[in-house]
């Protein structure tokens, strides 16, 4: 488990190096005081020297691609809105939740080296998750139709960001602690093993919470995520396909439910059916971003050549139809396996992790982190309906990036518990050799 | 601006290299991961809680009668039908325990086994035991396996009423 990545950290600034000197020359782009652009570098390889120097068994890879995703954010964005009045400093301020984010990692590695203490508090965690959520019903404010922002102070932030990994936390403390009972079949209905009708609590708990974020916060990506990512992680900890099958009816139930109360559920499936029904109106915005992607083609109109500015919330939503039309196919593709690449180092993580809850907490973190990836980008490319949700890392958003930084700092330490674990177990095998 | 094609073309193209150079760089450590999955480690009895030298995993020999499957071993820890410390070398393949006559691990008369009680298989590297819809179930660790259990060195394996110690 012990890693070094010290050669993908590299390459990941030299491609922000690269990215953030082509923009400078091919649009005349005002450098960025270059003090940024050192600062930022800084901070990762600083972040990066730290958790391998304070967590030597974690996955440092994590880190790399880390620092390649929010690199390549940093660029599109200070592509995307250098030029746009009322918007120049958005690349500075990103720069500045990067670093928050750091620190938020760092904060995160450093009072829960030892998480599971983390489980102990579950329940308090499963209601600070609930109240941040109601938190917004009652004092949020609107933006673009979704009532899912908190003013606290002089700072906006996305309560759900932060509660989503407060509820991850809950439900594997939870699932570890009752995956036997929850596993434990009475009977078979056509060949599948059902468990008895009380266990479905949890699922009918998740259900009835997402189902409340997409009611009163109009908030689709993450009522989405709220209800995937418990639901996969019941059936991770029990095996029991039961839970999905039911999940998956609860959802088609819930989802036609709500496209026949609610005008905004229509209007996404209706733009996403046929976006030429409103060119100029509901279906822009995607159409923008498919336009873009085309665009791009496979190498991709170079950096600062798209007219990808042209999306709505560009930097936000649709970074990833920006990459796709700068960098092309290939620079897109890059994009996601690096997105893989982070994925599968957290299923890695889980397997490796000791017990049931240091598993389910990777697995859970990791499934969201993928979940988000897939709608997001399956929604700017007219795949999926679009749901308003920012691309892990590489979007424009506080909430967002810090949330996700903590994310990656509980991975961090299930990482090192593991690694070291198996580092304890490796060595005595050695000294059998010798002695051999 | 003519003069500045090229060298933003060869931006552009070194920018697509090095994005792939980093998936390059990142895949390949995780392939050498899988790789990594000790594959040419041999048990050797009676040494086992050594203090751990410092010395890197790589530079440690190859040796040992099979260079390319792990010797795991089922050593029976507490049991009501087979006497303690009874060692079980564990193969590749799928492995049977229970208490048929059939089985690779035969629990006879144990009243708290089934026929089939539980099966070990290996699969890349790492050693599954998975329940096989038996009675009273199958334990690793005191906590029931549920569907494939990898095992790791020292774990506890309760089938029926034998305890087994999984070491590789």
């Amino acid at each position: 488990m012990t890693q070094r990545a010290t050669i993908p950290m590299a390459i990941a600034l030299l491609i922000t190096t690269l990215g953030f000197a082509t923009l400078i020359f091919v649009q005349e782009a005002k450098s960025p005081p270059l003090i940024y652009g050192a600062y930022y570098a800084g901070t990762m390889v600083a972040l990066y020297l730290g958790v391998r120097l304070w967590l030597p068994h974690a996955d440092a890879l994590l880190l790399a691609v880390v620092t390649l995703l929010t690199g390549v954010g940093l660029v599109m964005i200070y592509r995307l809105t250098y030029d746009v009045s009322g918007r120049e400093n958005l690349a500075t301020t990103q720069a500045g939740w990067i670093l928050v984010g750091t620190a938020a990692l760092v904060l995160t590695a450093l009072l829960f080296k030892n998480y599971h203490r983390l489980f102990n508090y579950k329940y308090l965690l499963a209601a600070v998750a609930v109240g941040l959520i109601a938190s917004t019903i009652f004092f949020g404010y609107e933006v673009n139709g979704a009532q899912l922002w908190l003013k606290v102070g002089p700072v906006n932030f996305q309560p759900s960001e932060f509660a989503r990994i407060a509820l991850i936390i809950f439900f594997a403390g939870y699932l570890a602690d009752t995956r036997d009972l929850l596993a434990a079949t009475s009977r078979t209905i056509l060949g599948v093993q059902v468990p008895a009708l009380k266990y479905f609590g949890p699922v009918a708990f998740v259900w009835a919470a997402s189902l409340g974020l997409l009611v009163f916060e109009k908030d689709l990506g993450s009522s989405l995520l709220f209800f995937a990512v418990p639901l996969l992680m019941l059936y991770v900890a029990t095996g029991r396909i039961a839970y999905v099958i039911l999940g998956a009816l609860l959802f088609a139930a819930g989802s036609l439910t709500t496209y026949y109360l609610f005008d905004h559920v229509q209007v996404r499936v209706q733009t996403w059916l046929d976006p030429w029904s409103d060119p100029n109106g509901t279906g822009y915005q995607v159409l923008q971003s498919l336009f873009s992607i085309a665009d791009g083609g496979i190498t991709g109109t170079g950096l600062g050549e798209g007219f990808s500015q042209a999306i709505p919330e560009v930097q936000t939503d649709f970074i990833f139809s920006a990459v796709a039309s700068e960098l092309g196919l290939l620079g897109s593709t890059a994009l996601l396996l690096a997105f893989l690449v982070f994925v599968y180092r957290g299923i890695k993580i889980s397997l490796l992790a000791a017990d049931d809850a240091s598993k389910l907490l990777a697995f859970g973190l990791t499934s969201m982190f993928a979940i988000q990836t897939l709608i997001i980008v399956g929604g700017v490319t007219k795949a999926i309906p679009l749901t308003g949700i920012t691309l892990p890392f590489v979007s424009y958003g506080g909430s967002s990036v810090v949330g996700n930084f903590i994310l990656t700092g509980l991975l961090l330490v299930v990482s090192e518990n593991a690694g070291r674990r198996a580092a304890e177990e490796a060595t005595p095998e050695f000294v059998e050799g010798e002695a051999a | 601006m003519l003069d500045l094609q090229v060298p933003l073309l060869a931006a552009k193209a070194l920018l697509l290299l090095l994005l792939f150079a980093f998936i390059y760089a990142v895949v390949r450590r995780g392939v050498g991961d899988l790789r990594a999955v000790p594959d040419d480690e041999v048990f050797v009895p009676g040494v086992e809680n050594k203090p751990p030298p410092r010395r890197r995993a790589q530079e440690r020999p190859a040796f040992g009668q099979n260079g390319r499957e792990k010797d795991s071993v089922l050593v029976v820890e507490d049991s009501e039908v087979l006497a303690p410390e009874t060692r079980f070398p564990v193969a590749g393949g799928v492995m049977v325990i229970g208490r048929s006559s059939s089985s690779d691990i035969v629990l006879k008369n144990d009243d708290y086994a089934s026929g089939e009680h539980a099966r070990l298989t290996r699969h890349a590297g790492l050693m599954y035991v998975e329940d096989a819809q038996s009675t009273n179930g199958t334990y690793v660790n005191g906590r029931k396996a549920v569907g494939a259990t990898p095992l790791k060195s020292g774990d506890r394996v309760k089938v029926g009423s034998t305890t087994f110690r999984y070491s590789e």
